[in-house]
Order: structure tokens, then C-alpha cells, then sequence
């Protein structure tokens, strides 16, 4: 009997139904591997000569070995954010006769052989090469790195075992910051007493075997903990959170927008993604900071109406250009629901107006930087609520992927197409380009007079617009449903 | 075959199953019912040793199930989709399966070529991953799967649940011909009191995760199984 595991891993790799929509992340992802790999190796190279010229007294050697718990401490805080713990469908495995032990050693192994586990010798290789040509032990060198090497497994196994534990990652950047403290101000002199534990390695080649040992034991524990989380209602058990519900009655004055509204709320409180999103959203508030303290952009009339847009847009935008993606998975719910899209898409513009108001009051600090940097303010949000908030509703009638809610909100592409990177130069290049033409060729005032202006004709023509929109949402629905049921 | 010694199972607190002792011979077809909540699902968890009790413990032939896994070799069972592998085209799933109960290709067409009729053509061949079919489907594929291989013992969870008629009546048909002819050990539950009354020797009633009726089927039992589960509403 022969059960290929790396079969079925290659398989499930390349029939992922996410696979071709991250693409373009695995591929920055393995530009990102690849670059830190050369920049290892190039360090390796330089790092001894370096060190020998800042500090002739002390051997490269011996400065080195004081420096490694930061080292491996900070290897560790750097998978706990970067390592993926591997994930194997153990369900399906279960009722099927393969022993537990063979797929608790699939699941070990597939850890183990990770980027993050050879990364170091990347580094170590090229710089113990230049301790044996700089009259180094050549073998104590080499069982020097091996006990090195061992701290890797060592880590890849913590990490494994701490993965769902913050409370120990915490721990981990205690200590670590104690550490640093410590060193940066000189309080007691610890270094070179780890460091003295790491040259054994060298000066007793076999000592070398006893990382080694730990991360053998760590290994056979990891089994244990594997083992037993091979249970339904233990490892494999799937989060439940408590539901609360929440009748969020002072929504209920929209009038019949109000159940959207209501529902867009939970969705967004309610789910990783859009959650983030939100929560992240203000920070925009302080986008406008990084242009308007610099002089240089003080005369880039174009750079002033692209930070003021954000400002008070952050959350208009990056929420508004996935309407109504966020739906996807209740589209058909909704779709066979005794709804108006009218009321549908006015919720999300309602949504949107609010935050840009929250955003608004939010941005009244602004106000202390003078009457140029907070005119720029007011008007974006005129703007923003007049002309974005109706362009994203439109644009959004385009929209043919759906989100996946319960994706990471970082760094998410997962639900990007063209079309967002397109919906881009309307959104901010046309408001800060026309601010930057008019004011060349008539003046900044007239520029900033325009744009108030068709802010305020979109918010008068509003009603108007969104039976616009809602005659394509419309015309648009068949192929929304389908491309959001694929 | 399966015998089970004071097996409960307790999430914070609540008791959601407690069989004091329970005991199915070889070669019996065990039918579970009971209404939503009962405890079926979590009883067949233990039995698959899918979940730990809380105490007593599971013994098939006589081994504890989570002692030893030899039981796997015998067992075929389906529980819902979920234990599918589900970027796999049918097709691949059953040599997988097949591969994992020894068998060779033509044993393993020879054993799904049974299921030709139940299959309708929308299975074998079709190039389709199993998370793309209809829940139907799935459950189709689940189940000709969970019996590949001569298993003496079967568990099957809601068997007739999303299945379109044509396909129960001939799982119907199949269920007691595996237990009559080949003297399988067989387990269902089911929500379909006329089903599991047909496919099954001996009925057991679970309500709050306790055996409230264990009883041979005969004549008379759906019309009792019926009258008790009308007797719930009031």
C-alpha cells in the first residue's frame, strides 16, 4: 500500500480555488524568499572583514557567538509572523484506514521542510568559511554551525507547539526586549557568557549534539500534541464564536434602507476581513499629516487634493470599491428576497457618507494647520460624498469576483481585479488633477471652487444618479449572480 | 462486534450523551434514530473514535477503538462531506480509497460498477472536483466509498438524507443485501423512520443522548416509532 501524501499535497496545491486568484502574492511571496536568501548569502560574505575592521581587538568569532540568543530569539518572533503552520486536511484522513502515526509524521514533516529552517545556513556557511581561513578550527567550525543549524528545528518546533498561544509569544518578546535593554544600556554584562555556551560548539565538537537532542525531544513532543488533537472536538474542532445578537435600533430611522443598513453593519463588525478594513480605515485620517508638514507638497496643489480625498475617503473607498463583492456569498439570498435594489445600494451609500462624516469630525484637528490645509479638508469630503460615493456605487455594478469575509485583511488581493486599480485614477487622480490643471491655468481658489461645486451638484442630483445606478445594478444582476456563484 | 460500557460524552457541563451499555452482534443492522440534537452524530464519533468520550470507552471486537486502530481495517464509513477530500475528482478519491483498502482496479470497478444506477452518469468519469458536486452526489460518493473493500462493519450517518428517491430505494435495496448476504455488521441513522424500519433489525431510539426504546423491528414498529415521535410535540 502506497499512500502519496506528496500526491495529493501537489494536487490540492494546484486546484486550490485560491490558487489563481493569489498568484500574484505567491509570486512577490517567492520574489520575497529569493531576495532574502541573496541578502543572507551577501552578508555572510561581507559580515566577517566588516566586523574585523570595526573591532580588530575582538575576534569576529567570539562577537558573533555573543550576539546569537537576539538571534535565534528574533528568528523565532519572525516565524511566529511569517512561518505557516502547514495545514493538512487530517479530516478526511480519519475515516479512512491510515494510521494516525503516519499522518502525524506527514504533518511534522511538512513543517520541517520549510524555507525558514534552511534560511540560516544561508548566512552561517559563508561566514564559517571565513572563520576556518581566518585560522579556525575547521572542524570545531563545523559542528559550530550544526549546533547552530539545531536552534532552526528547535524554533520550528516552538513555533509549531506555541502557534495558537500569544500569551508565549508574548513571553518570547519580553524577554527579548529585557535582553536588548539590557545590552543597550550596559547594565550587566551577559553576552559573553551565552556567547562562551555557543563556542563549545567548537572547542567540543560533540557538545553540538545537545541542541540537537532538544529539538529531537521537542520533535517526539510535537507527536504527542499532534496525536491528540487528531479529535473532532479538540485540534480539529472549528472556532465557534458566541453569536450576540445585537437589534441596532437606532439604525431603524433610515426607513427602508434600514435592514441593509443594520445587516452591512454586522457583516463588516461580525467578519476578519471587512472588520480590518473598517478599523483600519482610520488611520487614513492622519494620511493627510505626511503631505501637509512638508513644504514641498505645500505647492503640489495635486498632492494636497490626493491627501485630502483619503483623508476623509479611507474607508468610503476601500470599502466602497468591493460593493457589492462583500455580499457575494448572500447575493442569492438576497437577490430572492423581497427587496428593492434601490434600498440595497442606498444603504452602502449611506454607510459610506456616514463614515466620511465620522472621518470629517474626526479631521477637525486640520484645523490647526490654517485655512488652506482645512479648506482642502472640507472640500474633500464634499467631494468625497457628492462624486466618489456615487462613482463607487456605479463602478461597483462592474464588480464580477467575490470576498471571502473570513480572509486575512492584510495585504488581501483575494476580490481585486483590474477594475479596482482602475477605479483608482477617477477616484483620486481626477479631483487632484483638475485641482492641479485649473490651478495653472486660473488659480487654486477657482480649482477648489469647481470641485465644492460638483461635489454639491452630486449630492443634489443624488436621487436622480441612483436610480441610474440601480437601472444597471439591474441590467447587470444575471451576470453578478453568476460570476459570484463560480 | 461493538459493544460500548457507560460511554457519555459531556461538553461544559452538558451531558449530550449517556448509554449505560450497549452491544450490537455481528452481522446485526443497527438502526439509530432520534430527533435533532439527540446525540446520534456524537455516538458514531466515539464509535469512529473521532471524538474522546468523557468516560466508558468503545470496544470493537472486542479492542478498544482508541487503543488500537486496527478496527479501520474493517470498518467503512461515511459521515458527511466534509470527510471528502475535496479537490479530488471522484474518480481519484476511489483509487485513493481503493488504494488504501488494498484493492486492485478491477475489484475497485467491480465493487462501484453496483452502483452504476445510482450513480446516473454524473460520477465516474466526470471531470469535476468532489467540493463541486451536489451535496447529493457527495454523499453518493461518500457512501460507495465506505463500503469499498468488504468491510465487516459499516457506519453511515444520515444515509437517505439528500439523496433523490431512486437512489434510497436502491441504497435501500443494497443496505439489506450487504446485511443479509454477506453478514455485515451495519449502523444507520437516520431522520426517515419508514427507511431505517425497512433497512434495519433493531431500532434504538435516542432522545437527550439516552436510549429511550431499544426494540426488534418488527410489524408493528413504525406505527410505534411514529406514535412516539408525534407523542414529542406535545
Amino acid at each position: 500500500m502506497k499512500i502519496n501524501f506528496i500526491n495529493l499535497g501537489w494536487k490540492k496545491f494546484w486546484r486550490s480555488p485560491y490558487w489563481k486568484k493569489s498568484l500574484l502574492s505567491n509570486i512577490l511571496l517567492g520574489f520575497l524568499a529569493i531576495y532574502m536568501l541573496v541578502s543572507l548569502l551577501a552578508l555572510g560574505l561581507i559580515v566577517y572583514p566588516l566586523m574585523e575592521k570595526a573591532n580588530p581587538d575582538v575576534s569576529p568569532f567570539i562577537s558573533i557567538n555573543n550576539f546569537l540568543p537576539y538571534v535565534i530569539m528574533g528568528d523565532l518572533v519572525f516565524r511566529y509572523f511569517l512561518q505557516k503552520i502547514p495545514v493538512v486536511d487530517i479530516k478526511s484522513f480519519l475515516l479512512l484506514n491510515i494510521s494516525k502515526s503516519r499522518i502525524v509524521t506527514y504533518v511534522l514533516n511538512k513543517s520541517i521542510i520549510s524555507f525558514f529552517n534552511v534560511v540560516a545556513l544561508f548566512f552561517w556557511i559563508p561566514f564559517s568559511v571565513f572563520v576556518i581561513m581566518n585560522g579556525g578550527d575547521a572542524l570545531g567550525t563545523i559542528t559550530w554551525v550544526l549546533g547552530i543549524w539545531a536552534f532552526s528545528f528547535i524554533n520550528n518546533f516552538t513555533n509549531f507547539l506555541a502557534e495558537k498561544n500569544n500569551f508565549f509569544f508574548g513571553i518570547i518578546l519580553f524577554v527579548l526586549a529585557v535582553f536588548s535593554i539590557n545590552r543597550y544600556f550596559g547594565f550587566y554584562e551577559l553576552d559573553s557568557y551565552w556567547g562562551e555556551l555557543f563556542i563549545q560548539f567548537s572547542t567540543h565538537p560533540w557538545l553540538a549534539m545537545l541542541p540537537w537532542l532538544i529539538a529531537v525531544l521537542l520533535y517526539s513532543f510535537s507527536r504527542k500534541v499532534v496525536w491528540n488533537s487528531l479529535y473532532l472536538d479538540t485540534g480539529l474542532k472549528t472556532k465557534k464564536v458566541v453569536g450576540k445578537t445585537s437589534n441596532l435600533n437606532f439604525v431603524n430611522r433610515l426607513g427602508s434602507a434600514a435592514p441593509f443598513v443594520k445587516n452591512d453593519i454586522r457583516m463588516i463588525w461580525r467578519n476578519k476581513r471587512p472588520r480590518m478594513t473598517f478599523l483600519m480605515s482610520f488611520l487614513f485620517v492622519f494620511y493627510g499629516l505626511i503631505f501637509f508638514t512638508q513644504e514641498i507638497y505645500l505647492e503640489m496643489p495635486f498632492m494636497l487634493m490626493f491627501a485630502a480625498i483619503f483623508t476623509t475617503g479611507g474607508f468610503a473607498i476601500n470599502f466602497g470599491q468591493f460593493i457589492p463583492a462583500w455580499d457575494a456569498k448572500y447575493y442569492n439570498v438576497l437577490m430572492t428576497q423581497r427587496t428593492s435594489y434601490k434600498d440595497y445600494l442606498n444603504s452602502k451609500y449611506i454607510l459610506m457618507v456616514t463614515v466620511n462624516i465620522v472621518m470629517f469630525i474626526l479631521a477637525s484637528f486640520y484645523a490647526f494647520m490654517g485655512w488652506k490645509i482645512y479648506s482642502l479638508i472640507v472640500i474633500g469630503a464634499i467631494y468625497n460624498i457628492g462624486v466618489n460615493n456615487q462613482f463607487l456605487l456605479w463602478a461597483g455594478a462592474f464588480n464580477k469576483k467575490g470576498i471571502d469575509l473570513d480572509g486575512p485583511a492584510v495585504g488581501n488581493m483575494q476580490g481585486s481585479s483590474a477594475n479596482q486599480f482602475l477605479m483608482v485614477i477617477p477616484l483620486l487622480g481626477l479631483p487632484a488633477g483638475l485641482l492641479a490643471l485649473l490651478n495653472y491655468l486660473f488659480s487654486y481658489e477657482v480649482g477648489l471652487i469647481v470641485l465644492a461645486g460638483m461635489g454639491v451638484l452630486g449630492i443634489i442630483l443624488k436621487p436622480y444618479l441612483l436610480n441610474k445606478i440601480t437601472k444597471l445594478y439591474i441590467k447587470r444582476k444575471y451576470r453578478t449572480i453568476q460570476a459570484f456563484n463560480s | 462486534m461493538i459493544h460500548t460500557q457507560n460511554l457519555t460524552k459531556k461538553y461544559k457541563g452538558i451531558e449530550v450523551l449517556n448509554i449505560a451499555d450497549l452491544n450490537i452482534p455481528k452481522g446485526e443492522s443497527f438502526g439509530l434514530v432520534g430527533n435533532n440534537g439527540a446525540g446520534k452524530t456524537t455516538f458514531f464519533n466515539c464509535l469512529l473514535d473521532l471524538i474522546k468520550p468523557t468516560t466508558g470507552s468503545v470496544d470493537s471486537k472486542g479492542i478498544p477503538v482508541n487503543s488500537s486502530e486496527d478496527w479501520k481495517n474493517y470498518t467503512g464509513s461515511y459521515i458527511d462531506e466534509s470527510f471528502l477530500i475535496g479537490y479530488l475528482t471522484p474518480d481519484e478519491y476511489f483509487s485513493f480509497v481503493a488504494d488504501l483498502r488494498g484493492m486492485n482496479k478491477t475489484d475497485m470497478n467491480d465493487h462501484l460498477s453496483q452502483f452504476n444506477s445510482l450513480f446516473n452518469d454524473e460520477i465516474i468519469g466526470v471531470k469535476k472536483y468532489l467540493r463541486d458536486l451536489s451535496k447529493g452526489n457527495q454523499k453518493k460518493v461518500g457512501i460507495a466509498a465506505a463500503l469499498m473493500g468488504d468491510p465487516e462493519v459499516v457506519v453511515l450517518d444520515e444515509p437517505f438524507a439528500n439523496l433523490d428517491p431512486t437512489t434510497q430505494f436502491r441504497l435501500k435495496e443494497l443496505l439489506k443485501e450487504l446485511s443479509q448476504k454477506k453478514g455485515i455488521t451495519l449502523l444507520v441513522s437516520s431522520h426517515d423512520l419508514t427507511h431505517v424500519t425497512e433497512v434495519c433489525e433493531r431500532i434504538v431510539v435516542l432522545e437527550k443522548g439516552q436510549v429511550i426504546k431499544d426494540i426488534i423491528t418488527a410489524d408493528d414498529t413504525l406505527a410505534d416509532l411514529n406514535n412516539y415521535f408525534k407523542e414529542q410535540l406535545v
